[in-house]
C-alpha cells in the first residue's frame, strides 16, 4: 500500500513536486534580497542562504522515507492526505480545534492541520494507516470496534492517534489521565464513555 | 432503518424460495429456509442459497424496502423519563451534571451495546444544549460571531457524565417490523429539561434561556 | 491561505536582523499554533514568515538554586508541563501550562508564543474591521462582549489570552528580549501594554525585538502558589477569568507578603497593587480574605455582558487564598 503511494506520488508534480534527490532546494530570489532594506553586504550573505518559496523537505511516515519540495503555505495535513493519500487523516476545523486530523510527530500527538509541512522536516510520523500490520488492527482499533467507541466514526482516526500517543508515553494511564490524554479530540457523536472504554481496554490487552 | 432492511430481506428471502421451488420443484409453501439452505425439510431435497444465485444466472438480488406505515387506530409514542443530578457553584456559576439516569421506552432492543452508545450521544448533546453550546450573533451586523469549533462550545471527554441507560417497555410488532422505536433522537429532548429542573431544586433558580452558562447563574445569583 | 516564503534562520541575530530588513512583511514563527490560524484566515498577511526553531538553545529548561529557573522562549508548554522542578516549586506555572489548549496544541505551541498571541475577540478573528485592525470603532463595546475586559479597556476592550502570562506575572517574572542592539532585561509586567498607549499590539516589543528567556527567581521557603483557570468547557478553553496566586506563608495562619496576577480581565494580564499590598499580614479566614477582597477591581467598568465576572473574580480568588492557606 505504502509502495503504491510512493509511486502514484512520483507521477503528481502539479501540487507539490517531489525530488528524488538530498540536495537542498534552496534559491535567491534577487528582489526579495533587494526589497529588503538593509544594503549591508554581509547581511545580504545572509540573505542568500535562505531560500524561496519551495523547499525541500525529508521526513519519515509510517517506517517509509521521503523526500517533497514543498510550498511553505501547506500544512502537515494537506502533505499527508493530497501527496501521499493518507486520508485516514481527517481534515475538519482547519485550525486546531477539533482533533480530527491528530497524527504522532516523533511520538507526540500533533495537529497535522495547524502546523507546516515544511516544519515536519527530519520528523518521525505515524498516521492511522501507520497502525495497520498489514490487514491485522491494532489493539486500540480492536477495542474501538469492540467498545464501540465511535458513532459516526468521522473523529475516530484522530481519537485512536491520541489513545496511541497516550499509551505510548504512559502506558498504564489512570481514568484521569485518559481522560486528561484524550481532551483534544472533540466527539460531535459524543462517544465519549465508550471512547474512553476502549483506550482502557486497550490499555489493558496491550500490557498484557 | 432497521425494519426497511428487514423488509428488504423478507423480500430478498422471498425470491430466493421462489427460484428453489422451480429449481427443487417443490411448493414455495413447502420450502424450509435454514442457514443459507432451502430443502424440504426433510433433507431429502436441498440446495444451498449460492447454487441458487448460481442457477438464476445473477450477481445479485436487489429489493428496496420501507418501513410500514404506523398501524391506523393505533398509537405510537417514543416515551423516556430522565432524571438529573446537578452541582450547582454559586460561586463560580458553573453547573455540573453529575449524573442523568434516562429511562425509555424504545420498543424492542436489538443490539444493547449500539443502543447504549446512542443514549450515551442523545444525553451529551441534550446536556450540551443545556449548558453550553450557544450560537452568539453579533445583532448589529446579522453576522454570527461563534463560526469555528473553539468559540462555539462543544463538549469534550472532560464533560460527560456518569449516565444510566434504562430501557422500558416491550418489543411490539404493531410498531415496526423488528418491533424496535428508535432512540438518539428521543434521547435529547429531556436532558436539558431535567438540567433545568435540576438546577431550580438546587438553587430556586428558575433558568428560562439556554444555554445555562455560568454568567447566566452568576447574573442571576448576583442580581446583575 | 496565501503563500509566504518560510525562512529559517539558526540564530537569533540573524532572525531579528531579518526581521528588521524584511520590515512590516515579516512575521515571527515559533510553533505556528496561533499564527497559523491568522495566516489561513487573511488576519495575518505577512510575506515573510520568519521560523524561529531552527534557531538552537533557546528550547530547554534550567535549575539554579541561587538563580532560579531559565526558560527559553521555544520551550513547548508541554515540557514546561511536565518538568519535575517547575511542578513541585512553581505549581502555579506548571498549572497554568496545564491548563493551556490540548494536548497536541501544547505540545507544539511554545512559552514565547504563548506570551506573544494575538487576542481571541470574536470580532478581531471575524472579518471586522476594529480599532485592532486599523478601523475606527471597537465593535464589541456595544455588542456581545461577554468575555471582554472589565478593567483597562478602551478604546479596545479585548482580554489577554495568555494563561503562562498571568502565572509568570505572579511570579513577578523576567523577559529577556533580544534586538540587534543588545539583550535587556524587563519585568514581565513591562512587557504588556494598554489599549489607551497602544490599540493595535499587545506587547511593547519593537521590530527586530525577540522574546528569548524567562526568568523566574527562586521560591522563598514558605512560598505557596496556584493558579485557577475557570473556563466553560471541561477543557480546551480560554478562561473567562484565572487566578494566580503566590503567597509566603507562615504557620497556615497568615500571609507574610503575596502577588496575584488576573486573566479575563483586562487587555493585559493583570495585577493590582493596592491589592497585593492588602495581602500582607492578611489573616487567613474567610472573614478578613472577603474583607481585603471588597475593593478588587473597584474601578472596573463592565460592558453589557461581563458585570459577571466581577464577583466570579472575587470568589475564584478568596477560593484558591483559601485553598492554599
Ligand atoms: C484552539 C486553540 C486553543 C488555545 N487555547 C489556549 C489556552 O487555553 N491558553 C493559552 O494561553 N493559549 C491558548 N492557545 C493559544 C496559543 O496557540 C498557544 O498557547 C501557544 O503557546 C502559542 O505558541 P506558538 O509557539 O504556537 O505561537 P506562534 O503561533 O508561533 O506565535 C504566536 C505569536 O507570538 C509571536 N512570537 C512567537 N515567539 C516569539 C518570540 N520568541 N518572541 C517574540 N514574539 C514571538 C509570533 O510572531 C506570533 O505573533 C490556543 C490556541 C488554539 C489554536
Ligand atoms: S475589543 Fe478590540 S479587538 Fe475586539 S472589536 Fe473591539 S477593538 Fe476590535
Ligand atoms: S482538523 Fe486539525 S484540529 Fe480540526
Ligand atoms: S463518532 Fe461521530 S464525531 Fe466522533
Amino acid at each position: 500500500m505504502e509502495d503504491k503511494n510512493k509511486k502514484k506520488g512520483l507521477s503528481r508534480r502539479d501540487f507539490l513536486k517531489r525530488t528524488g534527490t538530498g540536495v537542498a532546494g534552496s534559491y535567491i530570489i534577487l528582489s526579495d534580497i533587494n526589497e529588503a532594506k538593509s544594503t549591508s553586504s554581509s547581511e545580504k550573505e545572509t540573505l542568500k542562504t535562505f531560500s524561496s518559496y519551495a523547499q525541500n523537505i525529508s521526513i519519515t511516515v509510517n517506517g517509509q522515507d521521503y523526500s517533497f519540495m514543498v510550498e511553505p503555505n501547506t500544512t502537515l495535513a494537506e502533505l499527508l492526505r493530497d501527496e501521499l493519500k493518507l486520508t485516514g487523516t481527517k481534515v475538519v476545523c482547519n485550525h486546531g480545534e477539533c482533533g480530527g486530523c491528530t497524527v504522532l510527530m516523533n511520538t507526540k500527538a500533533v495537529y497535522s492541520c495547524q502546523m507546516l509541512a515544511m516544519d515536519a522536516d527530519g520528523k518521525d510520523i505515524i498516521t492511522i494507516e501507520g497502525l495497520l500490520k498489514g490487514e491485522e488492527l491494532h489493539p486500540l482499533q480492536e477495542a474501538f470496534v469492540e467498545q464501540d467507541g465511535m458513532q459516526c466514526g468521522f473523529c475516530t482516526p484522530g481519537q485512536i492517534m491520541s489513545a496511541y500517543a497516550l499509551l505510548l508515553n504512559n502506558p498504564q494511564p489512570n481514568k484521569q489521565e485518559i481522560l486528561k490524554g484524550m481532551s483534544g479530540n472533540i466527539c460531535r457523536c459524543s462517544a465519549y464513555p465508550n471512547i474512553v472504554k476502549s483506550v482502557e481496554e486497550a490499555a489493558r490487552k496491550m500490557n498484557k | 432503518m432497521t425494519p426497511a432492511v428487514y423488509d428488504a430481506a423478507l423480500q430478498i428471502r422471498k425470491k430466493l424460495l421462489s427460484a428453489a421451488s422451480a429449481i427443487l420443484e417443490l411448493l414455495e409453501k413447502d420450502l424450509v429456509y435454514s442457514e443459507g439452505t432451502i430443502s424440504d425439510g426433510t433433507n431429502t431435497k436441498k440446495i444451498t442459497i449460492q447454487e441458487v444465485i448460481d442457477k438464476m444466472n445473477v450477481r445479485e438480488i436487489v429489493a428496496a424496502g420501507a418501513r410500514n406505515e404506523n398501524p391506523k387506530g393505533y398509537m405510537i409514542n417514543s416515551f423516556g423519563a430522565q432524571f438529573a443530578e446537578v452541582e450547582v457553584d454559586t460561586e463560580t456559576g458553573r453547573v455540573t451534571v453529575l449524573k442523568i439516569v434516562a429511562a425509555h421506552d424504545i420498543g424492542r432492543v436489538i443490539n444493547r451495546k449500539l443502543l447504549e452508545n446512542q443514549f450515551h450521544g442523545g444525553i451529551m448533546q441534550g446536556l450540551s444544549y443545556a449548558l453550553l453550546e450557544e450560537r452568539i450573533m453579533d445583532e448589529y451586523t446579522g453576522k454570527v460571531l461563534t463560526t469555528n469549533l473553539h468559540s462555539y462550545k462543544m463538549p469534550t471527554v472532560m464533560d460527560y457524565p456518569e449516565i444510566e441507560v434504562i430501557t422500558v417497555g416491550e418489543s411490539d410488532n404493531m410498531i415496526s417490523a423488528v418491533g424496535a422505536k428508535g432512540i438518539g433522537e428521543p434521547a435529547i429532548i429531556p436532558t436539558a429539561g431535567a438540567i433545568a429542573n435540576a438546577i431550580f431544586n438546587a438553587t430556586g433558580l428558575r433558568m428560562k434561556s439556554l444555554p445555562i452558562t455560568p454568567d447566566k447563574i452568576l447574573n442571576e445569583i448576583y442580581k446583575l | 491561505m496565501k503563500n509566504f516564503q518560510y525562512i529559517n534562520p539558526t540564530s537569533i541575530k540573524e532572525a531579528s536582523n531579518l526581521m528588521i530588513s524584511f520590515g512590516e512583511s515579516a512575521l515571527l514563527y515559533a510553533g505556528g499554533t496561533d499564527a497559523l490560524s491568522l495566516l489561513k484566515n487573511d488576519i495575518y498577511t505577512h510575506s515573510k514568515i520568519i521560523n524561529l526553531k531552527k534557531i538552537g538553545g533557546l528550547n530547554s529548561i534550567t535549575h539554579n538554586k541561587t538563580s532560579g529557573i531559565r526558560i527559553g522562549s521555544l520551550t513547548t508548554i508541554s515540557e514546561i508541563a511536565k518538568d519535575e522542578t517547575i511542578k513541585s516549586e512553581y505549581k502555579i506555572l506548571h498549572e497554568a501550562a496545564n491548563e493551556i489548549a490540548s494536548p497536541q496544541l501544547r505540545n507544539i505551541g511554545t512559552l514565547g508564543g504563548n506570551l506573544c498571541q494575538s487576542p481571541r475577540c470574536w470580532y478581531y478573528r471575524e472579518d471586522f474591521d476594529c480599532i485592532r485592525k486599523g478601523g475606527g470603532e471597537c465593535y464589541a463595546y456595544e455588542g456581545r462582549n461577554k468575555f471582554h475586559c472589565v478593567v483597562g479597556g478602551g478604546p479596545c476592550y479585548i482580554v489577554h489570552p495568555s494563561d503562562m502570562a498571568v502565572a509568570l506575572l505572579a511570579l513577578d517574572a523576567k523577559v529577556i528580549i533580544f534586538s540587534e542592539v543588545g539583550e535587556r532585561t524587563i519585568p514581565i509586567n513591562e512587557l504588556y501594554v494598554l489599549p489607551s498607549e497602544n490599540s493595535s499590539q499587545e506587547t511593547i516589543l519593537k521590530p527586530g525585538e525577540i522574546i528569548k528567556e524567562i526568568l523566574v527567581a527562586p521560591p522563598g521557603q514558605n512560598t505557596r502558589s496556584s493558579y485557577i483557570k475557570f473556563k466553560e468547557r471541561g477543557a480546551w478553553d480560554f478562561a473567562s477569568v484565572s487566578v494566580g496566586l503566590v503567597l509566603e506563608i507562615v504557620a497556615a495562619k497568615s500571609i507574610i507578603e503575596g502577588k496575584a496576577a488576573f486573566g479575563g480581565v483586562a487587555p493585559r494580564p493583570w495585577t493590582d497593587d493596592k491589592f497585593n499590598k492588602k495581602l500582607s499580614g492578611l489573616a487567613l479566614n474567610e472573614t478578613s480574605v472577603s474583607e481585603a477582597l471588597n475593593s478588587l477591581l473597584n474601578d472596573s467598568e463592565t460592558l453589557s455582558e461581563n458585570a459577571y465576572k466581577l464577583p466570579l473574580v472575587k470568589n475564584l480568588t478568596k477560593r484558591s487564598i483559601l485553598n492554599l492557606a
